[in-house]
């Protein structure tokens, strides 16, 4: 070592030597191990350390590749691919990714399968919550990319159909690392036309067909709240009819492609004009009817007798009040008739049973001379006094003999 | 003062005026008033129909963050 201080390196000949060495040997390689401390800078670059249990690599992804691929998340195993190289300025060396591969086959599906259940669990994906969408719509807010073929395809759909609507479009990124903040945005300025004279009366969220990945931002939980929390009925159209994305079970209605959407939500002008017309004159038909049953009920009205002759009016009433009349007369003389003679007949009845009646037709009453009457012989002695009562007074007689009769 | 109804609302107020009309229990005052509110209401979903081709307009913001809407 000694002798050589005159032929130092400078610090930055030595790193400058390091770097070229390290990105001659590494120019291509493929690391395997687990995300850690990711972080999206303002910048759009994307940094995290991949680590395994005994070593750590930082490594970057330089936004024009992030913007374009899902993003993994802390905890998350991966195979990343790219080269290394060396930060001058800080000295530290660090892998410069191009691509990433889950490990391990379908961390996608995984996570996909994880949040729907939640938010299932959480009642957002709940089919009491559907709602209906209006059959009159006039004005449609449409989210999706502005230069995508879907934007084309719904307006061309609703310029020949309902050429009589509006299409509002909230352009958003669909894909890749700008989709989801992006469509965040789209649904916030939507919420801020509630009560503007802008207000739609249906909202399309739309994207063409792709891989799992380049629909994934779909399946990230705030976009799928945001659907789920649409002010305005919300129809979902992503991908091919065989994808289906967690916005797909947020939204009220899910339509196979974005074409179908439009046809679906929109109304076909003929048709309502057809209905139109059709309204029109059945309404003309019943005020017809209404004006004509008038008429008729009036003519009827017009033909009672009592319109053409009101003096049957009072003939009537002044008739039955005589026949009323000669009732009443008649009715009371017959019960003044029958009360007398059911008076005379109680009469009679109650003087038949008068015990001095009896008395008076020959019969005597015999009594004790304490005022017992003596119905029997029984108890009567020989020489008993008793008294013999008649119509007219009372005698005092003896008991001469006391004969009960045979049985 | 109210808004101008939309063309749902006026399309589904026609629905109704349509079916008490047919109905025909409404006083004769009430269907005549009911046949000219329903012809005022076919003839303004008719201007509305009468658009001829597709409008397109886009949601953005201003320089300042503010939504606006734009004729594309």
């Amino acid at each position: 070592m000694g002798a050589s201080f005159k032929e130092a390196l400078t610090v930055s000949e030595l790193t400058r030597e390091i770097r070229t060495q390290l990105e001659d040997n590494f120019d291509s390689v493929r690391v395997e191990g687990e995300v850690s401390g990711s972080k999206r800078h303002s910048s759009g670059h994307f940094y995290f350390t991949l680590k395994d249990a005994g070593a750590v690599i930082s490594a970057v992804m330089w936004k024009s590749t992030a913007m374009r691929v899902v993003l993994p998340q802390d905890g998350d195993r991966v195979v990343a691919a790219g080269r290394i190289s060396l930060f001058e300025p800080r000295g530290a060396y660090q892998l410069m990714v191009t691509s990433f591969k889950p490990v391990g086959e379908g961390d996608l599906l995984k996570r996909f399968e994880e949040l729907r259940k939640r938010l299932e669990g959480e009642g957002l994906f709940d089919p009491d919550t559907k709602r209906d969408f209006p059959a009159y719509p006039k004005r449609i807010a449409v989210i999706t990319s502005a230069t995508g073929a879907v934007l084309q395809d719904i307006r061309n759909v609703l310029s020949r159909r309902s050429p009589h609507l509006e299409l509002l479009l909230i352009p958003s990124p669909v894909q890749g690392a700008e989709a989801v903040p992006g469509l965040l945005q789209a649904f916030a300025r939507l919420a801020f036309l509630e009560g503007t004279p802008f207000e739609p009366d249906a909202v399309i969220i739309a994207r063409g067909g792709g891989s799992i990945e380049d629909l994934w931002a779909f399946n990230e939980e705030p976009v799928v709240r945001a659907v789920s929390g649409c002010p305005w009925p919300i129809l979902s159209a992503i991908g091919h009819e065989t994808d289906f994305t967690l916005c797909d079970y947020a939204a009220d209605l899910r339509a196979p492609t974005p074409s179908a959407a439009a046809e679906m939500i929109a109304p076909h002008r003929e048709a309502l004009l057809e209905e139109l017309d059709s309204w029109a004159s059945r309404m003309s038909e019943a005020l017809t009817q209404t004006v004509a049953r008038r008429r008729e009920r009036l003519e009827l009205l017009a033909s009672r007798p009592c319109l053409r002759n009101p003096q049957q009016m009072l003939d009537r009433p002044t008739q039955r009040l005589d026949w009323l009349l000669e009732r009443l007369q008649n009715a009371s003389v017959r019960t003044t008739e029958r009360t007398h003679a059911r008076l005379a007949s109680l009469a009679g009845r109650l003087d038949a049973l008068s015990p001095l009646k009896v008395l008076s037709r020959g019969f005597a009453a015999v009594e004790s001379n304490s005022g017992q009457i003596l119905s029997s012989i029984k108890g009567l002695e020989k020489g008993q006094e008793i008294q013999v009562r008649f119509g007219d007074g009372r005698a005092l007689a003896r008991i001469l003999n006391v004969e009960e009769h045979a049985a | 003062m109210s808004p101008e109804p939309t063309f749902e609302e006026s399309m589904i107020r026609l629905e109704k005026v349509v079916a008490d009309l047919e109905r025909g229990d409404l006083s004769l005052d009430l269907a005549m008033g009911a046949y000219q509110e329903g012809v005022a209401l076919v003839s303004t979903c008719r201007e509305r129909l009468s658009q001829a081709e597709l409008v397109v307009r886009r949601l953005t913001e201003d320089a300042a963050g503010n939504p606006v809407v734009e004729e594309a």
